[in-house]
């Protein structure tokens, strides 16, 4: 570990720090995405050392993560569909006008997460890869169903509603050419169509156009102007959900680890897991509690850690951005693969201990920035929001560089300006879409190796994480169908009763 | 008053804002002043297609191959399938030395799915004005015929074809075949039992099973997102055996994650001298494997201007020359097609061969939709 | 009110429509392609979707159902979702940003350049309509100061079009 140590001089740390500051401002302002950043830095840095370049991404990847949840936490938009479980929470705070309070938390636990997600880089890479090449297709596929049958049941009183806002996010990821054979799908002859729905017109329209039109109906009855709370938040506090964010990280370290799931289902699972073991918050999830945002900030910020280690040790990208740092090693002629940390150990170093000084910046840039743009909710609602429109209208354009994603935009904030009135909850809908295409792909060929086998259905569920993902996904289920819940309560009562006798 | 506050609050934080551009912006311009070329504001961009015409003598500063005409602007390279496969490797390497001739930066962008042809959908929309250049693989030729879309390589002016890469037959290191002989056996025994996975419909890993099942040899296929992901099926033991190609595989041979059992092709390779040749053990296979399977080619859009096509041309013969490249080329075992097709007629007839042989081997065995006849292509022999 | 019908049971049976047509939509496109085989067939799954939707309807329909029949008895009102002065607003909003987007399609406005110092600052069509949109919604919302309704859209526009137009190299129209 201590070998880190030998690759930090100012110049490494002055490009983590410049790739940190620049990656607070993409990740907080909506529409700009880290793995876009990211992608520009790669054509910036190409004549540049390679452990430079990782520098700079590397500090532009930390702290763009976390900086997703300020935008999620101050005007509703999440900056990544990572952040979407920070704006459960985050934004009914700033609404009571605890914003700085709920920064202040994310910022921490986002501190630790990162930092708990690169020393398991560190000292796990190779366990946790082996860990990830068991995984089969079908567990895959299972993995991400159940990060939507939870999503479904934490986001609403009515589950029926939840998991037809899935289904509706599904519909939408299968607009396009299908991943496996490339036939178009649901497109309806628009040619603008075949590339698919891409996820920052519909991250940017479900949450923040859709945000601008609940404002503009609830102009009457809603105040003008938000206060602010003057209230000191003491560290200790704040700190005292440590052990659950060690697990909530844990979490999203393992998710982060399998390509594909990464930090949308790794929130979702941990924000349940918190909701689940936190018996009574002094506030509800789902209305503003610090416990919400601790869950979800740790283990998006771990996914970091995690989603590095197939990269390297396997050569497959957990997530956009690790897909871009794959290719800035490929451009330096460097091959990740098994051999990769033994070979290159002064790259691996390079990675980790940027990550490391970029988690430092993290800290210091956020409690720096914390108490200043948290005022950003004291400006009128009726600057604001034209304000947050034209976001959403040049962050949407700015992804794909055409009107026609505008156009969606528009079309997703009306559809989730009714969902919202409606009482059908919107993160489930991002998260299907998100996961759409890899579910698809993933239980076809799961279905295809199966066929070919003596017992289809055993070759699709006898496998030790397929039942165990099976188990867990039956229990979500069967806990939030409101029949087979009572039945459930019922026999868990009777048992109790058998005991007590 | 409270708005006033408010008011200037606002002003701090798009000040704080401004603040962190302005020092970003100072770092793009220092890169563009690297590319020895000022780069084009976006205003020429969007108003100089039609200023092309105002040719002007052609001034080499250096090694450099460009005109003053082309390339003015940074160049965009797309990839058509995910990063860390066959295609993005070379690609890639492809882009670094293309820049050091062309003096321009080129950014390479994956736009994986669908056999590669949504990346390559998206290059045939883009304007015909060279700035997007396009690494496809072998694919392109098989679109139309497998039904997948309306490209072909006549779509696109093929710069030069790059390399092909060795596919080597491989299973996992818990495997209990470790022969080539061994698995063929077992396949026999059990038709359409033994899992393959390949890299896409119509793709070299596809195309490699079809040329077992005109053997004889009935596996049962599956398509996986990429040639990675397909290897990482058998390592992980979920899929019997895989064909990857050399330069994905490199670094698990070593690390004894799989065990190779035959290259795929009549010959033995260079850098891997112990893997046998496939045709040592079925020496009828001769005739499908004279060709490359994974083929790599560099194109762009086929009403690209010729002067525009030249300075590619030129630029691609400056790399292939360079030694950064012939020691990639060596490094990774690759098969150097671009060294036997340097004439636009060779490339044409060598094109057109494959094409016949691919596409006639995928509709006899109904994996391909259309037959190859539609597109004019001949069956070989005939 | 002769409202009579919950709300559940009307959003049940749009949601049915979908589903079963999706459903329909797989089962006619699988009849129609070339590679007849489910296992990795681009229609499995819509197929399950479509299906999975269809029976999540049902139940959403079930629910209004029972939900209906306590309400009917215990007299409460089935609250009103939308109410008609609201939508208008949301409505004039819709039609607002319509506008803005036809005029971002259709205006053909020449890039203009102005260099201050050495820093050059072009803008476009992009800038002009965002100004006006936002000088507009401002105004539509109610700001009435002068000297907001004209320095924020000012303030804003610059600033977007600097992060995207400049340092972003974003195709702004």
């Amino acid at each position: 570990m201590l070998d880190v140590l030998t690759v930090i001089d100012g110049r490494f740390i002055l490009m983590v720090l410049a790739g940190s500051v620049a990656g607070l401002f993409v990740g907080a302002i909506p529409g700009l995405s880290v793995s876009m950043a990211t992608a520009l830095l790669v054509s910036i840095t190409y004549t540049w050392e390679h452990s430079d370049a990782l520098a700079m991404i590397m500090g532009v990847y930390v702290v763009g993560v976390f900086s997703g949840a300020v935008s999620a936490i101050l005007i509703n938009i999440p900056g990544a569909p990572s952040s979407v479980v920070t704006t459960l929470d985050g934004y009914p705070m700033s609404k009571k006008g605890q914003a700085y309070k709920a920064l202040y938390t994310a910022t921490i636990y986002s501190f630790t997460g990162s930092l708990f997600g690169l020393v398991a880089l560190g000292l796990l890479a190779t366990p946790v890869s082996k860990i990830a090449l068991k995984f089969t297709k079908m567990d895959y596929f299972l993995l991400a169903f159940f990060g939507l049958v939870t999503v479904g049941s934490v986001s609403t009183k009515n589950y029926a509603k939840g998991l037809i806002s899935v289904m509706l996010g599904l519909i939408i990821s299968m607009i396009g050419l299908d991943p496996l054979m490339g036939t178009k799908r649901l497109t309806f002859g628009v040619q603008n169509l075949t590339g698919g729905v891409s996820t920052v017109p519909a991250l940017v329209g479900f949450f923040g156009f859709a945000e601008v039109l609940s404002v503009i109906y609830n102009m009457k009855q809603e105040q003008n102007v938000l206060a602010m709370e003057r209230t000191k938040v003491s560290l200790k506090e704040v700190l005292q959900h440590w052990k659950l964010s060690l697990y909530t990280s844990a979490i999203g370290m393992l998710v982060g680890a399998l390509p594909g799931a990464g930090g949308p289902v790794a929130s979702f699972i941990a924000y349940n897991e918190a909701k689940r073991l936190v018996k009574d918050p002094k506030i509800p999830f789902g209305e503003g509690t610090v416990e919400g945002i601790m869950a979800s900030e740790s283990s998006n910020n771990a996914c970091i850690g995690g989603a590095l280690i197939p990269m390297l040790t396997l050569a497959v990208p957990g997530d956009a951005v690790t897909a871009i740092i794959l290719s800035v090693f490929y451009v330096h002629g460097l091959q990740p693969g098994p051999m990769f940390i033994r070979q290159n150990p002064e790259a691996f170093h390079s990675i980790l201990a940027a990550g490391i000084i970029a988690c430092f910046a993290l800290l210091f840039l956020g409690l720096l920035v914390a108490p200043r743009i948290c005022k950003v909710i004291t400006i009128p609602k009726n600057i604001m929001i034209p304000v947050v429109a034209s976001l959403c209208v040049i962050g949407s354009f700015a992804c794909n560089n055409r009107l026609f994603d505008v156009g969606l935009m528009f079309l997703f904030g009306l559809m989730g300006f009714l969902m919202r009135r409606f009482d059908y909850p919107v993160a489930p809908l991002i998260l299907a879409m998100v996961l759409g295409k890899m579910m698809d792909s993933n239980f076809r060929q799961a279905v295809s190796l199966a066929s070919s086998a003596e017992n289809p259905l055993k070759a699709m569920f006898w496998h030790p994480f397929t039942i165990i993902l099976s188990i867990c996904i039956l229990w979500v289920l069967l806990n939030n169908i409101p029949w087979t819940k009572g039945w459930l309560e019922k026999m868990s009562g009777r048992m109790r009763r058998k005991e007590n006798k | 008053m409270k708005k006033l506050i408010a008011l200037t609050t606002a002003a701090a934080v798009c000040l704080s804002l401004a603040a962190c551009t302005v020092s970003t912006s100072s770092k793009t311009e220092t890169t563009a002043a690297e590319t020895t070329v000022a780069a084009a504001e976006a205003t020429e961009a969007a108003a100089d297609t039609k200023a092309e015409e105002t040719t002007e003598a052609a001034e080499p500063e250096g090694e450099l191959v460009a005109t003053a005409d082309y390339p003015t602007k940074p160049l965009t390279m797309i990839i058509p399938y995910g990063a860390g496969g066959t295609t993005d490797t070379w690609g890639r390497k492809l882009a670094v030395l293309l820049e050091k001739y062309l003096g321009q930066s080129i950014t390479v962008t994956n736009q994986g799915g669908a056999s590669g042809s949504i990346g390559s959908q998206f290059v045939k929309e883009q304007p015909s004005d060279g700035y997007t250049l396009l690494v496809c693989a072998e694919t392109m030729g098989t679109y139309r015929t497998m039904n997948i879309c309306d490209l072909g390589y006549d779509d696109f002016t093929v710069i030069s074809p790059l390399v092909g890469d060795p596919k080597v037959l491989v299973v996992g290191k818990d495997s209990k075949y470790n022969t080539l002989e061994e698995l063929l056996e077992d396949i026999k025994a059990n038709p359409g039992k033994i899992t393959m996975s390949h890299s896409g419909p119509g793709g070299s890993g596809h195309n490699q099973g079809l040329v077992l099942k005109e053997l004889g040899y009935e596996v049962a296929m599956t398509s996986f997102d990429s040639g990675n992901d397909a290897l990482l099926g058998v390592i992980g033991g979920q899929v019997d055996f895989t064909n990857p190609n050399i330069s994905t595989l490199g670094g698990y041979i070593e690390s004894g994650d799989v065990k190779p059992l035959a290259v795929f092709s009549s010959e033995r390779m260079e850098a891997y001298p112990d893997i046998p040749a496939f045709t040592e053990t079925v020496p009828e296979s001769e005739k499908y494997l004279d060709i490359p399977y994974t083929l790599l080619s560099f194109v762009v859009n086929n009403d690209t201007p010729q002067e525009v096509v030249d300075v590619l041309k030129a630029a691609s013969a400056k790399v292939f020359a360079d030694p950064e490249w012939t020691d990639f080329v060596k490094a990774n075992a690759a098969d150097p097609v671009f060294e036997k097709y340097t004439e636009d007629a060779a490339i044409q007839e060598f094109y057109d061969n494959w094409k016949s042989v691919i596409c006639w081997l995928q509709y006899d065995n109904g994996v391909a939709e259309k037959s190859p006849e539609e597109f004019g292509i001949k069956k070989a022999g005939e | 009110m002769k409202n009579k019908i919950h709300s559940h049971i009307v959003e049940g049976v749009l949601f049915c429509g979908s589903g079963l047509g999706l459903l329909s939509y797989s089962l006619i496109s699988y009849g129609k392609a070339f590679n007849k085989s489910w296992a990795q067939s681009p229609y499995l799954f819509p197929l399950i979707v479509g299906a999975v939707m269809t029976g999540l309807s049902l139940w959403l329909i079930g629910e209004g159902i029972l939900a209906a029949k306590r309400d009917s008895q215990s007299r409460d009102n089935v609250k009103m979702q939308l109410s008609g002065e609201n939508l208008c607003r949301v409505v004039l909003t819709l039609i607002l940003c319509g506008g803005y987007y036809l005029a971002l399609a259709n205006l053909k406005i020449p890039y203009i350049t102005i260099g201050i110092f050495s820093f050059m600052y072009t803008f476009s069509t992009f800038e002009v309509a965002t100004v006006v949109f936002l000088a507009a919604m401002m105004g539509f919302m109610g700001v009435r100061k002068p000297f907001i309704l004209v320095l924020v859209p000012l303030g804003t526009t610059l600033f977007l079009s600097i992060a995207f137009r400049m340092l972003l190299h974003v195709l702004l129209p």
